[in-house]
């Protein structure tokens, strides 16, 4: 029999050559023993048992054809079915990279700020802030809106500002270190917005 | 199948699909059989005009065996040591007798064409 002609073999390969190699030694030995009751000498019986039988290692192979050929087919299925994978998810790479480039050569043409822009994409569309001092309801609020709130509607959430308010909002973004004052009668006579999402951490302190 | 390993006139000269058919009717006469037993067989019903590779069996059977025609088990055989023997299962009886049926048409069609029945007809006559 032959020895293994592929370094990794799987159970079942190695199972299926030992198999063979037994039913082929049982089939060799019965063919011997013929040739030595029609009176053949010990090699002659040997040699004979051969060329009756055929190269082992031939029909071994022609064995592992008819065996082990459907799974052939179907490993090969595999690896194609990865590969048509692995060519889709790198030509989508390749056209986001395209056209994120092409967006950012746009941007930079009309003047968008590149890094406000980089925010804007990859920053949460909701906000957070923490509204405390003050206000009837203190905690923190989500601003899920599609445009920043003002001051006056943040203080609202938070239920408004409290009797003994001096009126003074104070306010710190997490994401930045902008912060300041400013006064709430102003905030709603101006209808004060913030410009931006507050980010997590952002904290509005009504005095 | 001798195509898989055809070393002499009359084992090339087995149709493709032939041999696995012969395989089949033995295991079905006979009984469940071993490899070497096989070809003894098929020696003696041919009456050792239809030579193989003894070894060209075993891609047959292993043909045999994977498409479900036969089911194979490891036993002991006469001389004590260990051998597979084949037995034919019920979807193999109905391909062997399809196999027939489709042998004699084949052959019957075969036959007409080559003039071996009307020879034989004329020969006849003229005798």
């Amino acid at each position: 029999m032959t020895e293994p002609r592929t370094p990794i073999k799987s159970n079942l390969d190695a199972d299926l050559d030992t198999d063979l190699r037994r039913e082929f030694e049982h089939h060799l030995e019965l063919l011997r023993r013929d040739e030595l009751c029609r009176g053949a000498e010990e090699a002659l019986a040997a040699r004979r048992a051969m060329e009756r039988f055929g190269d082992p290692d031939r029909h071994a192979a022609a064995c592992r054809r008819v065996v082990l050929g459907g799974l052939n087919m179907k490993r090969a299925l595999f690896i194609a079915w990865n590969l048509v994978l692995a060519l889709g998810v790198g030509l989508s790479l390749m056209f986001a990279t395209v056209a994120w480039l092409r967006s950012m050569d746009n941007a930079s043409r009309m003047g968008v700020d590149k890094t406000a822009m980089l925010r804007a994409i990859w920053s949460s569309p909701e906000g957070t802030v923490e509204v405390k001092g003050n206000v009837a309801r203190p905690g923190t609020f989500r601003t899920s809106v599609s445009r920043p709130l003002s001051v006056a509607q943040l203080v609202e959430m938070a239920g408004g500002a409290a009797q003994d308010s001096q009126g003074l909002v104070l306010w710190k973004f997490a994401d930045s270190t902008a912060e300041g004052a400013i006064s709430l009668a102003d905030a709603i006579r101006n209808q004060d917005d913030f410009n931006t999402m507050p980010a997590p951490g952002s904290v509005l302190t009504v005095k | 199948m001798a195509s898989d390993a055809p070393s002499s006139p009359q084992a090339s000269g087995v149709l493709q699909g032939t041999l696995d058919t012969i395989i089949l009717r033995i295991l079905d006469t006979d009984g469940p059989l071993h490899g070497y037993g096989i070809a003894r067989r098929i020696e003696q019903a041919s009456g050792e005009r239809l030579k193989i590779e003894e070894g060209s069996l075993y891609p047959a059977l292993r043909r045999v065996e994977k498409r479900g025609d036969a089911k194979a088990e490891w036993r002991q055989s006469e001389t004590g040591r260990e051998a597979r023997f084949y037995a034919i299962t019920p979807p193999g009886r109905k391909r062997l007798r399809e196999a027939t049926a489709s042998w004699a048409s084949i052959s019957g069609v075969v036959n007409d064409i080559l003039g071996v029945t009307s020879q034989r007809r004329v020969k006849g006559a003229g005798a």
